[in-house]
């Protein structure tokens, strides 16, 4: 090793290294000539197969008693144990000391910046906060405020009605047994869907057609005759929130799950142009941008599986609140420029075309009606929009994925990285009428729904047990 | 598997909340059927006492990730993720660097 090659590491900060060599700085068996010559690895890889070696983190002793058949795991000076798989295919540990050669590669590259310098960060703190404000402030806004209205609401609605109103409700979005028993709901059902298993989801994104297109048509029209000032519309805007705007975001997620298939008789709805009317009419009016679900949730998130090209991912960088924050904030480029430009990437240009194009609609539509009426335009579109992009879809893509037990090497494997939760979602303070919790409202087993994408929660369960 | 409710789990991942996520965890839950298939590491999850839950659960938290998976982006994330702060690991990385 020369003090050259040393030197230039710096220089080459923006090229790859293996981690074979990092695993050499680590365990102090390489040098830094070593580390810079194997430079071979592309970036961001597909490849998520278990690797050879990972690195575990930990200072624990409580990480003993080890599995049966592992060397235990012991912590280095850098609290950071290194595994490498020997030749019978068993853990053994790779070393835990360090030599000159280690402190060398520290002391030359101790004086770079690790993370963003102080000057930086106080730069994006202004930005850090203006994102974590929105998100408080969203979510009191959707959580407390439309919630509790849209809950007192149908309060008034329930007892005006006896109890009918629920029960109705009850049959309506979640009947026993999965399917009507009123006669037209079952006819149109069975009219428009595949798949009888397929009405909960039905019922619920009839549920959000009507109660969008009622809400828009409604703002609009009180909004042109200038009826109730602010207070009336404002009104409207929080029961939406707290009713419609919670509701079938999982059954349009559905949707696009079904509709990835290439025979027509797996899809959500008989006929496409109401599969399109979903994606590209139901998403957007519901906060999404079109094709959300489609263009990143299937087509990424799902095909990436978590794993370093998945631009949904959480699982690269440290998990804490300010880093959650951070990627509040890198939603709005998530949705708008990652996706698209993933596409691109891998070949697909017609889909990000598509989901360029869809957004540039969709966005001028907001803009457009924010131009006519700023009310209006903030009430049917900022709010939802910023809502769903900064709170509801960035916690859930967030914590969905956050805990990762990477111990067994596959960190990209849903069943290390997600979770099921034995209680249900508490729903006693939901509005009545939705507290029967049909099938799309519970998120408890999300490791289920990427072993079993198409299954619904009623679905999942049983392949949970299997 | 964590015996609580989606709300309360999001809140507690939001904000690294390690000492409920450790009440909560069921290492090797069985759904009550003795031949369910646990794995090796819940059989040892299972005999960890709650600060070592808590410790291990705080350990899931850190980047999954070395150089073999993200290549460059360890060196130059993109905006924002280059605002974050830095895990362990990755602190260790930067200084091989």
């Amino acid at each position: 090793m020369t003090s050259s090659r040393i030197e230039e590491a710096p220089t080459r900060t923006r090229k790859p290294v293996s981690s074979a060599s990092v695993r050499e700085a680590y365990t102090g068996t390489g040098t830094c000539n070593m580390k810079v010559e194997n430079d071979e690895l592309g970036a961001r890889t597909k490849n998520h197969e278990p690797r050879s070696a990972k690195i575990k983190f930990d200072s624990l002793e409580h990480f003993s008693p080890e599995p049966e058949g592992n060397e235990i795991y012991t912590q280095s000076i850098l609290s950071t144990s290194i595994m490498k798989s020997n030749n019978k295919g068993t853990i053994a540990e790779a070393s835990t000391t360090t030599n000159t050669s280690q402190d060398v590669c520290n002391s030359v590259h101790s004086k770079r910046p690790r993370g963003p310098s102080t000057l930086v960060k106080m730069a994006w703190m202004p930005i850090w906060t203006m994102f974590a404000t929105w998100y408080f402030v969203s979510k009191i806004w959707m959580g407390i405020v439309g919630i509790k209205w849209a809950a007192m609401v149908c309060y008034v609605i329930d007892s005006a009605t006896g109890g009918a109103y629920e029960r109705m409700m009850m049959e309506f979005l979640n009947p026993i047994g999965g399917e009507p028993k009123v006669q037209w709901l079952k006819t149109l059902s069975e009219a428009v869907l595949n798949k009888k298993e397929n009405y909960v989801h039905f019922a619920a994104i009839l549920l959000i057609a009507i109660g969008d297109f009622s809400y828009w048509g409604a703002m609009l029209y009180l909004r042109s005759k200038d009826i109730g000032g602010l207070m009336l519309p404002l009104m409207l805007h929080c029961f939406w929130m707290g009713f419609f705007f919670i509701s079938g975001v999982n059954d349009l997620h559905y949707v696009a799950h079904k509709r990835i298939s290439n025979n027509q008789n797996n899809h959500m709805f008989k006929y496409d142009i109401l599969n399109s009317f979903c994606m590209y009419v139901m998403e957007p009016m519901h906060g999404f941008i079109p094709l959300f679900w489609f263009g990143h949730h299937v087509k990424i998130h799902h095909k990436e599986s978590n794993g370093p090209d998945d631009i949904q991912g959480v699982t690269f960088f440290e998990r804490n609140f300010f880093n959650f924050v951070c990627f509040v904030a890198d939603i709005p480029l998530q949705w708008y420029v990652r996706g698209p430009l993933h596409h691109v990437r891998n070949g697909d240009t017609a889909m990000a075309i598509r989901m360029v194009l869809a957004w540039c609609v969709s966005l001028s539509v907001g803009i457009s009606l924010t131009m006519w009426d700023s009310t209006a335009g903030v009430l049917l579109f900022w709010i939802p929009h910023l809502t769903r992009t900064l709170m509801f879809n960035a916690s859930n893509e967030y914590m969905q994925h956050a805990l990762v037990d990477g111990r067994d090497g596959k960190p990209h494997d849903p069943a290390n990285n997600s979770f099921l939760l034995l209680k249900p979602m508490p729903r006693l303070n939901f509005a009545r009428g939705l507290r029967s919790m049909p099938d799309n409202m519970e998120e408890r087993w999300h490791a289920v729904h990427h072993a079993f994408p198409h299954a619904g929660m009623v679905r999942q369960v049983s392949g949970m047990n299997a | 598997m964590f015996d609580t409710d989606y709300i309360s789990f999001t809140d507690a991942v939001i904000f690294r909340n390690t000492k409920k996520l450790a009440q909560w965890w069921r290492p090797g839950y069985d759904f009550g059927n003795s031949e369910y298939k646990v794995s090796s590491f819940a059989e040892a999850d299972k005999k960890l006492d709650m600060a070592g839950r808590e410790k291990l659960l705080d350990s899931f938290f850190h980047a999954a990730y070395d150089l073999d998976d993200m290549g460059e982006w360890i060196y130059a994330p993109s905006f924002p993720f280059n605002m974050m702060d830095l895990g362990p690991m990755q602190k260790q990385v930067q200084s091989t660097l």
